[in-house]
């Protein structure tokens, strides 16, 4: 199988912008999920029903807000012009921003539910046993949770290295650049290169159908474990 | 020796805590009420996972002082629980439970050794085990071993023992006991099991609705109406005795405050310490002298307080000696009204049977 240079930027962009988003996911994300778990506030509701919004939303209605968001006249443009930062849009970090708001829900939704899971009780106890703050997360949130943050983790990768509406408004799909694997198939198919489309999309779905194995794989031997 | 002073409020919703109690080392001192009362509240307060205001001092530390802004967090304050749930880790295997708590202490403070918990809980064969196979009687001595190795300066017991069989209730109870003696933490024992609260309090807390109703030693308050009305059918009276004499008809003489008891032969030493439980309806009344009955125990008093139940039932407080322990009689009011008892009035407490708290 021959990969074109331009194919095989696109497919190390897709992995490096997937890897990216999701270490960004997990920085955002565990707070928030945290907090979702936890909070006995009235904006919960909100902040939930908001987080959740990308799972519903046509990607290009969440890409084209986005893009108004980060445009130069944007409040997101204006403040990275501000601060003197190159423009978000058409850019690899605009990328990363556009697909941590639209992969969220991902991670947010199975971290929140494991922490609501677990409840307070461990927490109390390997406080009383000790434990402080940061403590209590390295040895029991992160042991008792970790097939969740595993599972977060990919349905957050796989699920930007699947978005196509987001990335293409805010990326607008540039070789080399901006250009992931999705976008890619879709400008083959255009240019009625099939050949390279087939092979791309066959390729994406080989990925998913081992991520989701991998998923279920995880889901089962924790089921045993209990 | 380490005295624990306590003086909080806690409002929770439209639930408040407010309480002032003292609590001295070496003893257990029990927190008994039904559910609702607050006793967890007040066990979650003292643990520092609930918002209180007010003075929590324990020994020479100072855990929570609203006035001078110290409100020290859950893992500053050497607090050991221990649940009914048991709560063990389900990531650890057992040894890694029991010495959680252990290792995040400073090396001058680990006063026990895990090899001696575990040989007084009996884990030694079980230190590489994973939690989750654990029968409820394990789980629950890997908990308490886990409080122990923490080196706590005060022990909170909820319902410890609720969840669990008769041996492994037996076992906990006879390490605690042990431990009491051996260490001066003062333990707080919430339970609403009277058995429990008998075989393990030194002193009664009896919470209502978030505040302390009445507080005394567990033999006093086991005797009170208050405690009565919330016991039921398991309200009775404690008794401190000490094995007198065995018999040679198969009995055992106990020595009481109230008087001598005999009960089914005890093969205990000489001397041996125990606690006798004598429920209310055992317990009949009679004005005289009676010699052509079956009942063997028979304790001479005289009527200290009496409180008309519903449903045509009293209860009747009797005081052994002048400054001995208490007794109670469930006793009819028709009974009451047929041997004209009054306060005051000399009785003799005719004890049908006596169970030995192990």
């Amino acid at each position: 199988m021959f990969l074109s240079g331009s194919t095989t930027a696109a497919v190390l962009l897709t992995l490096e912008l997937a890897l990216v988003t999701t270490l960004v996911l997990f920085i955002v994300g565990t707070p928030l999920a945290w907090w979702l778990a936890f909070t006995r506030s009235r904006l919960r509701s909100l902040v939930a029903a908001v987080t959740t919004l990308p799972i519903v939303l046509p990607p290009t209605v969440l890409g084209f807000y986005l893009l108004v968001f980060m445009a130069p006249e944007g409040p997101l443009g204006r403040l990275t012009a501000m601060l003197g930062l190159p423009p978000l849009v058409f850019s690899f970090p605009g990328l990363v921003i556009a697909s941590v708001v639209y992969s969220l829900p991902f991670v947010v939704q199975p971290l929140a539910s494991a922490f609501e899971g677990m409840g307070r009780r461990p927490l109390e106890v390997a406080a009383s046993l000790g434990a402080g703050p940061a403590d209590r997360f390295l040895r029991v949130v992160l042991p008792h949770c970790r097939t969740d943050f595993l599972s977060a983790a990919i349905l957050g990768f796989a699920h930007t290295v699947g978005e196509f509406g987001v990335v293409i408004m805010i990326g607008g799909g540039i070789p080399g650049r901006t250009e992931v694997l999705s976008v890619r198939i879709f400008n083959q198919v255009e240019a009625l290169n099939y050949d390279e489309a087939h092979t791309l999309s066959a390729g994406l779905v080989v990925f998913s159908l081992l991520v989701m194995l991998l998923l279920f794989g995880l889901r089962r031997s924790r089921e045993e474990a209990r | 020796m380490t005295r624990v002073e306590v003086d909080i409020s806690c409002p929770r919703g439209d639930f408040a805590l407010r309480l002032a109690f003292g609590a001295e080392s070496g003893e257990v001192t029990s927190v008994f009420g039904r559910s609702g009362s607050g006793k967890t509240t007040l066990l979650l307060a003292l643990a520092g996972h609930l918002r209180a205001r007010g003075k929590i001092r324990v020994g020479d530390e100072v855990w929570l002082d609203s006035e001078k802004d110290i409100d020290l967090p859950p893992h500053r304050r050497a607090v050991g629980w221990v649940s009914q749930e048991s709560d063990l880790f389900g990531h650890l295997d057992v040894r890694g439970n029991l010495l959680f708590g252990q290792i995040r202490l400073p090396v001058a403070e680990r006063v026990l050794g895990l090899d001696e918990v575990a040989r007084d809980l009996g884990l030694q064969g079980l230190l590489d085990r994973r939690v989750a196979g654990l029968s409820g009687g394990e789980r629950q001595r890997v908990a308490l071993g886990r409080a122990l190795l923490r080196a706590p300066h005060l022990l909170l017991l909820d319902e410890p023992l609720a969840a669990l069989d008769g041996e492994s209730r037996a076992i906990l109870v006879e390490r605690l006991d042990e431990l009491r003696e051996r260490f001066a933490w003062p333990v707080l024992l919430v339970s609403h099991s009277i058995r429990e609260v008998a075989r393990l309090a030194d002193r009664m807390l009896l919470m209502r609705e978030g505040s302390i109703e009445a507080s005394g030693t567990a033999s006093e308050l086991l005797t009170s109406f208050a405690v009565d009305r919330l016991a039921g059918e398991d309200s009775g009276a404690v008794l401190e005795a000490a094995l007198a004499a065995q018999e040679d008809d198969g009995l055992s003489r106990l020595d009481t405050g109230a008087g001598p008891i005999l009960v089914r032969r005890l093969d205990r030493p000489i001397g041996t310490r125990l606690r006798l439980q004598i429920l209310a309806s055992d317990v009949s009344l009679a004005t005289g002298p009676v010699t052509n009955d079956s009942v063997l125990n028979s304790l001479a008093g005289r009527v200290e307080a009496v409180e008309i139940l519903s449903e045509g039932a009293a209860v009747v407080r009797v005081r052994c000696g002048e400054k001995g322990p208490a007794i109670l009689a469930r006793i009819t009011r028709r009974s009451l009204a047929r041997l004209g008892l009054t306060v005051g009035s000399p009785v003799e407490a005719r004890v049908k049977a006596v169970s030995v708290l192990d």
